[in-house]
């Protein structure tokens, strides 16, 4: 059988090929409607964009690198893969990267490690906006979640509206003492978007903020750092009635740490996580979660990096998306 | 080498470890290994390293999906140990689908040095060539496969190790939920295999009378809390799930724990994979650890070898050691 063509696509969709062409391209101009069409129209015709035929035209290699800080948590494995389909009906490869530490992932925003790519979505978790401020990436970069900077695209999570709902949500069944389980390193204080959050929601309800409530384990993202971390706060002998996990990983180690001590959830104690992955459907009981809306996360993020790649040469944009609240038996009222 | 050796005052074995930038050398090893290169101004043998300076210094990876906590994490130990030799990754997920690894064994060449595939082939792909123009390595992909250099979990000690731990603690009516691992593809689909057979009928148990029963794909936590439902309804003096990860493992004790059976006082429940998640579950799951990092290891050095030309000319099977891990959900309660 013939490969479908470019034209071939436009006949489906009742565009031009030129169209086709700018929808793939993530080139601004094509309405919503026309951009669903288009994509409609190459899945059933099963069309591919001819690399080699594009790399000839500009020298781009038709490769994007993924830069994720880990896959063991699923929220990464989840992203990751999402970015790599999404890239893919766009006709491009993808080089994912897992960067363990600052220098790892530094090094894939600027370059070294990502030499042979076109552009670069980083999922940072070390990078704060500053580290890059010296060096300019040779390269478009689009960064999805964490803390905007000013320096490149953003995708923004929406972290502090989906943190302060749950914390509202906890308020409302009647939680007072909401402890933190959180991921700054031990000896500094909570930060960041969720942190602010979780603050408002306090304030809003009068509730007064005791950091003694505020606990952390040795590493960020580890189910074994939720537990370490609550066996640490049970330990204080601190009294509370809720505690808002900064993800779903560290809420799974403190849901199992308070069934290892007698403490019942939600009965005595509600648990609360973030992300809403696979697992938080199927944990005992099962896991109050938010959910940060990653198919508009991504969505936003590969077509922000193509505009770029194909010369849009415009100021940093920002994209915030939204957050909502998927609850389960783990935050039910007492 | 051996004169970079001698000069040192190491084995060759720890030069090779220096120059591959390997782990687990002691930082004074490593200087005085660099000072003796130095010295003796050597160069290490470029074909050796073909896999870091080859045409693309890219290395393909084939997974059917990365939201399997397994196969996630499978990959981010291949991705960590091409790291460690400087070879970048591109990770491919094919879901299965026969176009989609035909087109990652055609880059193979054109756009990577060599591919890391995981897990069986579909139906319809063509290994031809796999040895010499293609470096391909499988991990996982089962014990039937041939012409290809290979590295598999031992499945046939995993399940000697899981049915002598049922005797032990005097489970005599398990049931399978999906097949277990050393099931072939021309054993009975609703029974354990041949050799999960031998190995139940060595530890005393009736294996005439262990049903396998099928889970739905993908084989994730819904699927094995649907899969253990069903059991429960039908079977009702069934004392323990067998199950063909841990994912269905984790859906299995959701439904338990619904239900308000007791495990492992009624029930015990062992998976497959040693992920994460059955660390902290409650109870914390029993599971074989099929140890991804050291497959991760071999795979690498499988195809480091092929690509240099020093592999031998017919397919390698390497089988990786497992471990089985021993926790509540066949223990009851440990003061550990």
């Amino acid at each position: 059988m013939r490969r479908p063509t470019l034209a071939d696509v436009g006949a489906a969709a009742g565009v031009s090929a030129k169209t086709v062409s700018n929808v793939l391209l993530g080139r601004l101009g094509a309405s919503e409607a026309t951009r669903a069409a288009v994509l409609a129209a190459i899945e059933q015709l099963g069309y591919r964009v001819n690399m080699a035929g594009r790399g000839l035209v500009s020298g781009r290699t038709g490769r994007v690198a993924v830069v994720v800080p880990n896959l063991y948590q699923p929220y990464f494995a989840e992203l990751a893969e999402r970015l790599i389909h999404a890239l893919e009906e766009r006709g491009c490869t993808t080089m994912l990267r897992v960067a363990h530490d600052r220098e790892a992932e530094l090094a894939a925003v600027l370059g070294p490690t990502t030499a042979t790519v076109d552009g670069v979505i980083v999922s940072p978790h070390f990078l704060s906006g500053d580290s890059l401020a010296e060096r300019t990436p040779p390269r478009p970069v689009v960064q999805l979640g964490s803390a905007p900077t000013p320096l490149r695209d953003c995708v923004v999570m929406g972290e502090r509206a989906g943190s302060e709902a749950m914390t509202r949500h906890l308020l409302e069944s009647g939680r007072r003492r909401i402890a933190l389980v959180w991921n700054n390193a031990p000896g500094t204080a909570p930060q960041g978007d969720r942190f602010e959050g979780y603050l408002a929601a306090l304030a809003a309800y009068g509730v007064p903020r005791d950091d003694a409530l505020f606990v952390s384990g040795s590493d960020w993202d580890r189910r074994a750092s939720g537990y370490e971390a609550m066996v640490g706060l049970l330990r204080q002998k601190v009294a509370f009635d809720a505690a808002l996990c900064v993800n779903d990983a560290i809420a799974v180690g403190a849901l199992r740490a308070l069934h290892s001590f007698g403490r019942r959830v939600p009965t005595d104690v509600a648990v609360t996580g973030f992300d809403d992955t696979d697992e938080s459907e199927f944990t005992s009981p099962p896991l109050s979660s938010v959910s940060p809306e990653q198919p508009v996360m991504v969505e936003a993020a590969v077509r922000m990096l193509l505009e770029r790649i194909y010369g849009y040469a415009g100021p940093v944009r920002e994209v915030r998306t939204n957050a909502h609240l998927v609850l389960r038996a783990s935050s039910l009222p007492a | 080498m051996r004169d970079v050796a001698a000069l040192a005052g190491v084995s060759v074995k720890t030069v090779s470890r220096v120059v591959n930038m390997e782990p687990h050398t002691r930082p004074e090893v490593v200087r005085r290994v660099r000072a003796a290169i130095a010295e003796l101004e050597w160069v290490p043998n470029a074909a050796a390293r073909t896999l870091r300076t080859g045409r693309t210094g890219l290395l393909g990876v084939g997974v059917a999906e990365l939201r399997r906590p397994y196969l996630a994490t499978l990959v981010e130990a291949i991705v960590a140990e091409a790291d460690r030799r400087r070879i970048e990754v591109a990770v491919e997920p094919t879901h299965g689908d026969a176009r989609r690894v035909r087109d990652l064994f055609d880059s193979c060449g054109p756009v990577f040095d060599a591919v890391v595939h995981i897990g069986g082939l579909p139906p319809g792909v063509d290994l031809g060539g796999a040895l010499e123009d293609r470096p391909v390595v499988v991990v996982q992909g089962g014990t039937e496969l041939a012409g290809v250099d290979r590295v598999d979990d031992d499945v046939v000690e995993a399940v000697v190790l899981v049915a002598r731990h049922l005797a032990v603690m005097g489970r005599m009516r398990p049931v399978l939920l999906g097949p277990d691992r050393a099931r072939r593809s021309d054993d009975d689909p609703d029974r354990p295999s041949r050799a999960m057979r031998g190995a139940l009928a060595s530890a005393g148990i009736d294996a005439d009378a262990v049903l396998a029963v099928a889970v739905g794909r993908p084989a994730d936590r819904g699927a094995g809390a649907a899969a253990a439902a069903a059991v429960l309804d039908a079977m009702h003096d069934v004392d323990a799930l067998l199950c063909v990860n841990d994912e269905v493992a984790l859906g299995a004790l959701h439904v338990l724990a619904a239900r308000g059976l007791d495990v492992p006082g009624r029930v015990a429940v062992i998976g497959y994979d040693n992920l994460d998640d059955g660390r902290f579950s409650a109870p914390a799951l029993t599971t074989v650890d099929p140890g991804p990092q050291r497959l991760a290891r071999v795979a690498l050095e499988l195809l480091a070898d092929r690509l240099a030309g020093t592999a031998p000319p017919h397919p390698r099977v390497v089988t990786s050691p497992v471990d089985l891990v021993r926790r509540e959900s066949t223990l009851g309660e440990v003061l550990l």
